[in-house]
């Protein structure tokens, strides 16, 4: 059975806060130790090709958890973006208009239907 | 015998009129845009400070309170009724107002596009949003939201050069037009129905079985005429609060206003729609209407929650793949309205007033975190185009230059952690509170919507943090003007000190005001005792 906690206020925010703090921290000790050995390659590294990424992205065997996690990203919400972009956000005026109108025709069939129940149901 | 009425409770909405009225005459003394901005800010104080006498006076009645315009008793003339809901949030509107306008005393005036009419369409926003929150009355809801929707319109465009502008405010205003005509509409059904125009005349008629009387017109039912009307109704507000899909005007408007102008729309315009749309469902045809009528609320709060889940889950969608900042922040309010709306929605699934009074309480201190949240990156941004006479806010632009001027750059990593909800910033809290109460009523695929949503979020939340964590070479530090940093220093604050205020008795303030939302019978009783009050007077 699941319980539930109920904290008050203060107690919640001190406690989410310092947990918030030690994950950011934890975060933060490993980027620095990570970043050590990228700030040791020299300046010329650092010259960016037009696809946006790194010169030594050639070097790697892997592809870098930032690409991966992208890459993931793109691939799962593949189609919704194309649906986000292409059908709902053309930013045709008239595609507004059809997204708009269905939310007003759904709340007038909803009062239509209403009125017509309650006559059918012998006013 | 003479009935005393605190004349103080109808004298903002008047007094921002008047001023908007004014100012004009003031051109042909003077030109200069300073003082405009000097005269707006003063008229904005005394705005304050009259809230504030108006918010004590409620909480010390500790029932709601009714002013008579012109001494017409309503449901015959236009009455003010101010409860601790709206007084709270007429509130917190005028000291975001005062804000914006002390940054906008920077902003503006070294804008050589700004002449002195954008001060008169500032107040005349100010004007109609008061308005529509302390009204008790249908159809000068409708005339305030008319004064509110032409300083918008006209706002929009006010850049008359930019043809992204002029766009934006064509679509705003044909869209914009067309729901008000509905509102408008829907005031003539309910007057036709009810035969009074009186909020709180509405509301007790709405839980009276004799109010159903069996006429074969659609008008003679209430019912019947209630639900075209709540239809005709609803969806200029969700419009005029961008909930998901009458969200399509926000991005276009929000990348093509002042940063000055886009705070407002952001801090307040959106918020006080969202109120409305409360004040209906909650108040006016809240709890214990009559059943036939229940049925039609539960099914349009059940509608209302569903699209705040879209409206969540669009924005949180579309922020991540934005180039424009001001663009992505707009998406990011198509994201928080959504969850405002989730937490409005609540009502669906109970009619128990101590979980309703939960779930108001977040919905309203959702409202105050967005609207602290989104002021504080419009201004940041603006400071940052400010600074480097920029015309766009292309991200790519901006990125790195978040450190050169420092407290910008760093309102924008707060403004960002506090709306992604991340504590101790007060952002966290009301996202909490949402899941919380959704949690305890036994829901929890939508608890989980909020933390997957807030998570989908993080990818655009992430680009605006590179404006102060990226870096570009080359740039030096920035002084940043004093209005800029002073108003940007005081929403910082605000964000950890609501956190900390929630453990004292603003927590207990929130519920109450929460609570005066769903208290439909002190609502009535304000406007009975008033009526028979009066008509004692003449016995």
């Amino acid at each position: 059975m699941a319980s539930t906690i109920s904290l008050n206020p203060i107690d919640l925010m001190l406690i989410s806060s310092l947990s918030t703090g030690l994950v950011l921290a934890v975060v933060l000790a490993i980027f620095r130790a990570l970043a050590k050995k990228e700030m040791s390659s020299s300046e010329d590294a650092f010259a960016m090709y037009i696809g946006g990424e790194h010169e030594s992205i050639l070097t790697l065997k892997y592809p870098t958890t930032d690409a991966l996690y992208w890459a993931v990203l793109k691939r799962v919400f593949r189609n919704v973006y194309r649906y986000l972009v292409e059908s709902l956000h053309t930013g045709s005026v008239l595609d507004w208009v059809k997204y708009m109108s269905m939310w007003y025709g759904f709340l007038m069939i909803l009062a239509i239907l209403i009125v017509m129940m309650y006559m059918v149901m012998g006013w | 015998m003479a009935l005393y009425i605190n004349p103080v409770y109808g004298l903002i909405p008047l007094m921002l009129i008047a001023a908007a009225f004014i100012l004009p005459l003031f051109s042909f003394i003077t030109k200069k845009i300073k003082f405009f901005s000097l005269f707006t800010i003063v008229i904005t104080f005394i705005v304050f400070i009259l809230s504030t006498i108006i918010f004590l006076d409620v909480y010390r009645e500790g029932k709601p309170v009714l002013y008579p315009f012109g001494g017409w008793p309503p449901p015959i003339g236009i009455a003010y009724e101010i409860d601790l809901f709206n007084a709270l949030f007429a509130f917190f509107v005028a000291f975001i107002a005062l804000l914006i306008t002390i940054y906008d005393n920077w902003y503006s005036t070294t804008d050589p596009r700004i002449h002195y009419t954008f001060y008169v369409l500032l107040l005349g926003l100010l004007g109609g949003t008061f308005g529509c929150i302390y009204t008790g009355d249908i159809f000068n809801l409708f005339v305030m939201v008319e004064v509110l929707s032409l300083a918008a319109y006209a706002l929009i465009a006010f850049y008359r050069s930019n043809r992204y502008s002029l766009e934006a405010a064509l679509k705003y205003t044909l869209l914009g037009a067309v729901a008000l005509s509905l509102y408008f509409v829907a005031a003539i059904v309910y007057y036709a129905a009810y035969g009074s125009l009186n909020m709180a005349d509405i509301a007790y008629m709405a839980r009276s079985r004799s109010s159903l009387t069996p006429f074969s017109s659609i008008f003679g039912n209430i019912v019947a005429a209630t639900a075209i009307a709540l239809a005709l109704t609803l969806w200029p507000f969700t419009f005029k609060s961008a909930l998901f899909p009458n969200h399509f005007w926000l991005p276009d408007v929000y990348s093509s206003v002042s940063p000055v102008v886009a705070a407002c729309f952001a801090g307040f315009t959106e918020a006080t729609a969202i109120y409305i749309v409360a004040r209906y469902l909650y108040t006016i045809f809240g709890l214990d209407i009559v059943p036939e009528l229940s049925q039609l609320r539960s099914v349009v709060l059940g509608a209302l929650l569903v699209l705040g889940i879209l409206g969540a889950l669009v924005g949180a969608f579309m922020m991540a793949i934005q180039r424009d900042a001001r663009r992505l922040l707009a998406y990011s309010t198509v994201n928080h309205i959504g969850f405002t709306y989730i937490a409005l929605s609540i009502g669906f699934f109970t009619k128990s007033p101590d979980i309703l009074r939960i779930g108001l309480m977040a919905m309203l201190l959702h409202i105050i975190n967005h609207s602290i949240g989104k002021v504080m990156l419009f201004l940041s941004i603006g400071t940052l185009m400010k600074s480097y006479n920029l015309n766009t806010s292309d991200l790519n632009t901006l990125t790195g230059l978040g450190r050169t001027t420092p407290i910008a750059g760093t309102a924008i990593v707060v403004g960002a952690l506090h709306l992604i909800g991340l504590p101790p910033f007060s952002g966290f809290f009301s996202k909490y509170y949402i899941y919380q109460v959704y949690l305890s009523i036994g829901q929890p695929f939508i608890a989980w919507l909020v933390v997957l949503t807030t998570a989908i979020s993080l990818m655009g939340y992430a680009k605006l943090l590179l404006i102060t964590f990226g870096t570009k070479p080359g740039y030096g530090k920035v002084r940043e003007a004093l209005q800029s940093r002073t108003v940007l220093a005081i929403l910082m604050i605000l964000t950890i000190a609501i956190s900390i205020a929630l453990y004292t008795d603003f927590y207990n303030l929130l519920i109450k005001a929460a609570e005066s939302l769903i208290d439909y019978r002190s609502y009535i009783d304000t406007f009975s005792s008033f009526v028979n009050t009066y008509l004692s007077m003449f016995r």
